[in-house]
């Protein structure tokens, strides 16, 4: 109601009498006497609608509020606890009642009410596969996970390899755990370093998916995996590909890189003495497989990096460090 | 006891640091108006990015950087070469690498007999090593250590590697840094820059005089008395971190080396530019030569690239247009110059200057006196392994 009209029901109440009027209007007693006593000593302005105090001063500002949403995307199963300690790792101290008024401010107060809010994040990966005829060298990766079951009777062993499905490059390495963190390491210290030698122009990366070797996080895991890849100037889409839907091309490639590299180290297995020994010997026959080994192609038989400089016209360059033996 | 540090830099305000926690009086006297000397990092909008030193290859800095509460990344870096017609080639090729193979274990036999205790010393005897790098790997035909060398030697500042005299090539190329930049080892960033190091540091030092340039420092009985452009004042130590000139000290042993003391004029240039998908980058045929650019590192995020680009000598139009030529043909779009800096860095001697037993006298002489020489002066100017000489000095002086 603004002013005028205000003033409107005041005369009709001088002429009409009070308690008429307030009756028509709904309007209490209390508060046409609170708007007269206003209107006698401030004229038409006192009856302006008083305005609210602005923001509290402790309001939280809309950054923080903006980090606590994109922490909640990415950790939906968090509580108002762990976003805090998660809050103080990026220098921002908030209790944890903060926490969770912001939480109740955008209707995320419950676990099942956060986890839709983080799946409906436009995730920029898809679960068909790119057509695999028109892709040059460099151009689609497979990753996926390979386990020889327990080593020395004690952690299971896994190779975790990702291989150029045109030119057959490919890295594998050997670690004890399913983790975001092993897959990190095989892409940082491998992968994309030789990529950025090789000139590959990345666009997709391909996932087996695995039903025993699931992800338990799969929209953090593509998150912090995006990430990596453009800090390095990649910018491929992911692919997740389920058991029935891989291609034969998929599935023979995985075979020969499997058989010819991966295989190798199956008989060392019982007698080697420890990790060190077999993550030397896994990495030497994955040096020879990709500068020496022939495999074949259309154009002919020929080690992957001697395929990918042919095909894409472009002379082999190598890190210093791909020659040599080096631990992990 | 009182102790006045000459030098606000890495060195002094760590060496400030670190007498203040054994409750020693300190007092830093810095010439500019500012401290942190090669340690400087710019803020471009959200970039944190390093003017002068860049990153730590040892481990051994975590040590500070966790007491003092600095967050740090370590991260893998990719590094690309470049031939004198800018075509990217290989830091080393296959059949090169089979040469490095055999050379390695050569190269840490002789290693162990030069530097029996390894090179976590300050700077010692010179031995048959005051000849230059390049010729000293040649008569011991280690060919290919030279070649992994030469771009990061001129990387850290040294220069040429036909003139950097053996010894202080190798003190700081041991074969553990060695196999770290072949592995490709993951390097250390301090997440805020290193100007965060200094500026931790600077809080925890009560006494610090800025723009203030010594003048006189004399050792008299008992005592050191330090003359200022303002005043006088008695210290019973005096380090000092940073070279001086000539005459300001009073000790003809200090003195001879202040005046033979050189040091490679360098430059930083920093440009916006356009490309995302570059990383840091060697000309592998400059390295070493005056006025070309030896390197540049990247720093980015979403729609800004930032490159820093070092080269040898005075700053000029010239050489910074050259600069930008180079990095142009490297195929690399210049938006606009950010910053043009010049630095004087790795304080050494000329191998005509160089006595064999040099670092020796000095060391001896330093035990006796009030005063010493810390830092780069006598030690490798690689930022862990002035933390590591720097504690290790104080804990055996104080």
């Amino acid at each position: 109601m603004d002013k005028k009209q205000k003033q409107a029901i005041l005369m009709e109440g001088h002429v009409h009498g009070v308690t008429k009027t307030c009756e028509k209007y709904g309007l209490s007693r209390t508060l046409y006497y609170r708007w007269l006593h206003r209107y006698q000593r401030q004229g038409l302005e006192g009856l302006q609608a008083m305005k609210k105090g602005g923001d509290p001063s402790n309001k939280t500002p809309k950054e923080t509020e903006d980090k606590v949403l994109s922490l909640l995307r990415t950790h939906p199963a968090y509580g108002p606890r762990e976003i805090k300690y998660l809050l103080e790792e990026i220098g921002l101290h908030l209790s944890e009642s903060c926490v969770y008024n912001i939480m109740k401010r955008h209707d995320l107060s419950t676990r099942a009410k956060r986890m839709r809010f983080a799946k409906k994040k436009p995730i920029q990966s898809l679960s068909s596969i790119p057509d695999l005829d028109t892709l040059e060298s460099g151009e689609c990766w497979l990753f996926f996970i390979t386990s020889y079951g327990p080593f020395q009777g004690k952690h299971p062993l896994y190779a975790y390899s990702i291989i150029d499905l045109k030119s057959k490059i490919a890295c594998s390495r050997l670690y004890e755990e399913l983790s975001m963190n092993c897959f990190e390491d095989l892409l940082s210290a491998a992968a994309l370093p030789v990529a950025q030698n090789l000139n590959f122009q990345t666009r997709h990366l391909l996932f087996f998916e695995d039903p025993h070797l699931q992800c338990k996080n799969k929209s953090l895991f593509i998150t912090q995996t995006q990430r990596i890849l453009q800090a390095s100037g990649f910018d491929p889409t992911l692919h997740f590909v389920g058991e029935g839907e891989r291609p034969e091309v998929l599935e023979d490639l995985k075979t020969f890189y499997t058989k010819t590299c991966l295989s190798s180290i199956i008989p060392l297995l019982p007698t080697a003495d420890n990790l060190t020994e077999l993550k030397l010997l896994l990495q030497r026959n994955i040096r020879r497989y990709n500068l020496e080994k022939p495999a074949s192609y259309h154009q002919g038989s020929m080690p992957p990096l001697t395929y990918h400089s042919q095909s894409t016209g472009s002379t082999m360059i190598l890190p210093l460090w791909a020659y040599l033996d080096r631990d992990y | 006891m009182h102790v006045a540090i000459i030098g606000g830099g890495f060195t002094g305000l760590l060496a400030a640091y670190l007498l203040e926690q054994k409750g020693i009086l300190v007092t830093v006297y810095e010439k500019e108006t500012h401290v942190g000397g090669h340690c400087r990092t710019l803020a471009y909008q959200n970039l944190m990015v390093e003017i002068g030193t860049a990153v730590s290859f040892g481990p051994q800095l975590k040590e500070l950087l966790l007491t003092l509460e600095i967050p740090y990344s370590e991260r893998f870096t990719y590094r690309n070469f470049l031939d004198e017609h800018y075509h990217k080639v290989e830091h080393l090729s296959h059949d090169e690498v089979l040469l490095l193979m055999e050379e390695l274990p050569r190269f840490e036999a002789l290693y162990k007999v030069y530097f029996p205790q390894g090179a976590h010393d300050t700077y010692g005897r010179f031995q048959d090593l005051t000849i230059p790098l390049e010729a000293f790997l040649e008569k011991v035909k280690l060919p290919m250590i030279g070649q992994v060398i030469a771009p990061h030697l001129s990387a850290y500042g040294f220069g040429s590697a036909k003139e950097t005299p053996a010894y202080y090539a190798l003190h700081t190329f041991d074969p553990r840094t060695l196999q770290a930049i072949i592995r490709g080892d993951k390097l250390l960033f301090v997440d805020d820059g290193m100007s965060q190091v200094i500026h931790k540091l600077s809080q925890n030092i009560s006494d610090v005089r800025y723009a203030i340039e010594v003048k006189n420092i004399v050792p008299l009985q008992g005592k050191v008395r330090i003359d200022t452009s303002y005043d006088t004042a008695f210290y019973d130590q005096v380090l000092i971190t940073t070279k001086l000139p000539k005459d300001v000290i009073k000790d003809t042993l200090y003195n001879e080396l202040m005046k033979k003391i050189d040091t490679n004029p360098y430059i930083t240039c920093i440009y916006e530019v356009e490309n995302k998908n570059i990383v840091t980058t060697y000309y592998k045929a400059n390295a070493g030569k005056k006025e070309t650019i030896q390197f540049f590192n990247i720093y980015k995020e979403k729609g800004k690239t930032i490159l820093v680009a070092y080269a040898y000598g005075l700053l000029s139009k010239d050489l910074i247009e050259s600069i930008r030529k180079d990095i142009e043909r490297s195929g690399v779009e210049v938006r606009h110059l950010v910053m043009a800096k010049q630095w004087y860095i790795f304080p050494h001697l000329k191998p005509w200057n160089l006595r064999e037993d040099f670092y020796v006298a000095l060391r001896a002489h330093q035990k006796e006196s009030q005063i010493s020489l810390m830092g780069s002066l006598v030690s490798k100017p690689s930022i862990a392994h002035l933390y590591e000489t720097t504690k290790a000095f104080l804990e055996e002086r104080f």
